[in-house]
């Protein structure tokens, strides 16, 4: 009411100061929503490639199989994935789905053996996950080619393997028997993780099911259109597996993605160093130009005092000054950061050097993310409020008698 | 209506201790206009100051309305001062970003009128002030004659019953200040409000009741 329009006044009355203390405020919003808008953008990229090369948006298996599959893989096996397979498609949500079956075992060029995870895949459904290795040499896996196999940099290098060489894979099957298989590398490829690229062999299903001796698989992967469309698939699926009237489990990729939510924390509690950071000189900004304007109205509070106004009075309107400066200089910051933003994205955005581990850096851009929009709105206007206190308990507490002659 | 009783005010500057009034006794009745003359430095705005709440005397008391001032609390001080005090300033002191009219309501808002008997009452003292058509102005707009009709509707518009002014006339030419005396005094005869004012203007005896002379801290009649 009145406390409000009287602060507001006196906000606009000294242009300078006003401007100073917005424009701290509004650096303050730019740069936790940039900020914040481009480590959204790093959890997008990170969360789709998981999704999408890696992991799918679900996982099926038999009921069980998370549990107790490790010590005994032959019992948590899906029999029928092609009925699994059926029912999911019906979805239509459903982008695709694939089948994997791996296997842990020895691989060996004649004269040199070591150990190798074997991951057995279906050449034409396999386009969607495939993004996750580069090849370096040679061709990925391909329908034509049933007994072609890919391996992993280091993999190839121990093995002094080439394009075209013969190598075989050796494992138990499911009931206990020694096996082997042979198939031709047809590819080389790198992962981004020199451990992974030292064991992994990727082979079609086929082959795989033949040195275990089944017709089942691991697991079926599936891939939605949209991420966003997640959470309402889950609360479908377990009716959809039901209809199958196979005893079945699944698992959404953040069960899964241990990398993806390492990473997310690991920025989040940078973001938070920053936050506090910008959040501290903003407050220091905004409580250095509310102690001048004590300062300069000094008279006034005096007189405001002589004429009956109580201190907690006082305090509310300085206080209700700073909160006004809060939700004017965040608001103006949001704007502006928004303008910044679609300023970067328009110029293709901030390039960004390879992150450890990987060959090839990438363009960033800043994410308009509602939630971080509101939650630097937010913390804006609080620390202008929380700055405001000390000037505006000083303004209250201030000697009458002196602060009517003061000049 | 004010007793002040054997009034010490003591002030540290630096090192130095200050004796601004040493030992001040007076009394002011209901409407009673009482000046109190001085040369400055005399200690004029300290005992103006204590009488009005805004500071405590370092020995003696001072009642207002039957209430001894050192025994109030922050608070009741404050109150006492919107209720029953009025204050007008040498250099009148108005709010800059208010306007006339919200200058004058502003003790009110403290008392939390009706936004219709506060306009009634703002009105009414614009008017008697003869500032009616001032009201929008900001203190800025206003000459200082207007200024410190002004701040004079302001002490009265909670109706106060002791008005204190200190020097009220010094920042004025001899016709306005002649202008401001004639209207605190008119005012003192028809609402009955006490008015202790401190001043150098030597046209003052035509006016006060009472005259009292400060020296060196310490009161005469
Ligand atoms: N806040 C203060 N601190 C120190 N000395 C003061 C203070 N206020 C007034 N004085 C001293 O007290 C004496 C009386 O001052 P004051 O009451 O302002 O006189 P007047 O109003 O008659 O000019 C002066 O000597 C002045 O310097
Ligand atoms: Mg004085």
């Amino acid at each position: 009411m009145k406390i409000l329009s009287l602060a507001f006044r006196n906000i606009l009355r000294n242009k300078r100061r006003t401007f100073l203390t917005l424009s701290a405020i509004i650096s303050g919003v730019c740069s936790l929503v940039i900020f914040g808008g481009f480590i959204e953008f790093t959890f997008e990229g990170l969360r789709e490639s998981t999704i999408r090369t890696q992991l799918g948006h679900v996982q099926i298996y038999q009921q069980g199989y998370n549990q107790h599959g490790v010590a005994n893989p032959a019992k948590y096996l899906i029999q029928e994935p092609e009925k699994v397979e059926a029912s999911l498609q019906a979805l239509p949500e459903v982008l695709s789905v694939t089948r994997r079956l791996s296997l842990s075992g020895l691989i060996s060029n004649g004269n040199k053996t070591l150990s190798a995870k074997v991951t057995g895949i279906i050449p034409a459904q396999e386009e969607e996950f495939s993004a996750f290795e580069t090849l370096l040499d040679g061709q990925q896996l391909d329908e034509e080619l049933p007994h072609g196999g890919v391996i992993g940099v280091e993999l190839a290098k121990a093995l002094d393997a080439k394009i075209g060489d013969y190598l075989i894979i050796m494992t138990n099957t499911l009931d206990g028997a020694i096996n082997a298989v042979e198939f031709e590398l047809v590819g080389i490829a790198q992962t981004g993780s020199q451990e992974y690229d030292s064991v992994f062999v990727k082979l079609p299903l086929a082959v795989v099911q033949q040195a275990l001796e089944t017709d089942s698989v691991e697991k079926i992967m599936v891939l939605l259109e949209e991420s966003s469309q997640l959470d309402g698939v889950l609360t479908q699926l377990p009716g959809v597996l039901a209809q199958t009237g196979l005893e079945l489990e699944y698992r959404s990729w953040r069960d899964m993605a241990l990398f993806y939510h390492k990473v997310v924390a690991m920025y989040q509690g940078l973001f938070q160093v920053i936050q506090v950071i910008i959040a501290v000189i903003v407050l220091f900004s905004i409580i250095n130009t509310m102690t001048m304007a004590v300062f300069e109205r000094t008279r006034e509070i005096g007189t405001l005092r002589a004429i009956g106004t109580p201190r907690g009075h006082i305090m509310q309107l300085f206080i209700t000054e700073g909160f006004l400066l809060g939700i004017l200089g965040g608001l103006l910051g949001l704007v502006i950061a928004i303008l910044i933003a679609f300023g970067i994205n328009a110029s293709g955005g901030i390039d960004i050097p390879p992150p450890p581990g990987m060959s090839r850096g990438y363009l960033s851009m800043i994410l308009i993310v509602p939630s971080v929009l509101f939650y630097a709105f937010l913390l804006t206007v609080f620390v202008a409020v929380l700055s405001s206190i000390l000037p505006a308990w000083k303004a209250s507490r201030i000697k009458i008698v002196e602060a009517l002659s003061y000049i | 209506m004010v007793k002040v009783e054997q009034v010490v005010k003591t002030y540290q500057l630096g090192k130095q201790q200050v004796q601004a009034l040493k030992g001040v006794s007076l009394e002011v009745q209901a409407a009673e206009f009482v000046a109190i003359t001085g040369t400055s430095g005399s200690g004029k705005s300290t005992l103006l100051h204590l009488i009005g709440c805004l500071d405590l005397p370092t020995a003696g008391h001072i009642h207002i309305l039957d209430k001894r001032t050192d025994t109030l609390s922050d608070k009741q001080q404050s109150w006492l001062r919107n209720q029953f005090l009025g204050f007008i300033f040498q250099s009148f002191n108005l709010i800059p970003v208010l306007t006339a009219f919200e200058n004058i309501e502003y003790p009110l808002l403290l008392q939390g009128l009706s936004p219709k008997q506060r306009q009634q009452r703002v009105n009414g003292l614009l008017e008697r002030v003869g500032l009616s058509e001032h009201s929008h102005h900001r203190p800025d707009y206003l000459s200082g004659g207007q200024r410190q009709r002004v701040a004079i509707a302001r002490a009265l518009v909670t109706k106060p019953k002791l008005v204190l002014a200190d020097e009220p006339t010094a920042n004025l030419d001899s016709k306005t200040g002649t202008e401001i005396l004639d209207l605190m005094k008119d005012i003192c005869l028809q609402e009955k409000t006490s008015f202790v004012f401190s001043t150098h203007d030597p046209k003052i005896s035509h006016y006060a009741s009472t005259i009292y002379t400060l020296k060196d801290g310490v009161l005469r009649q």
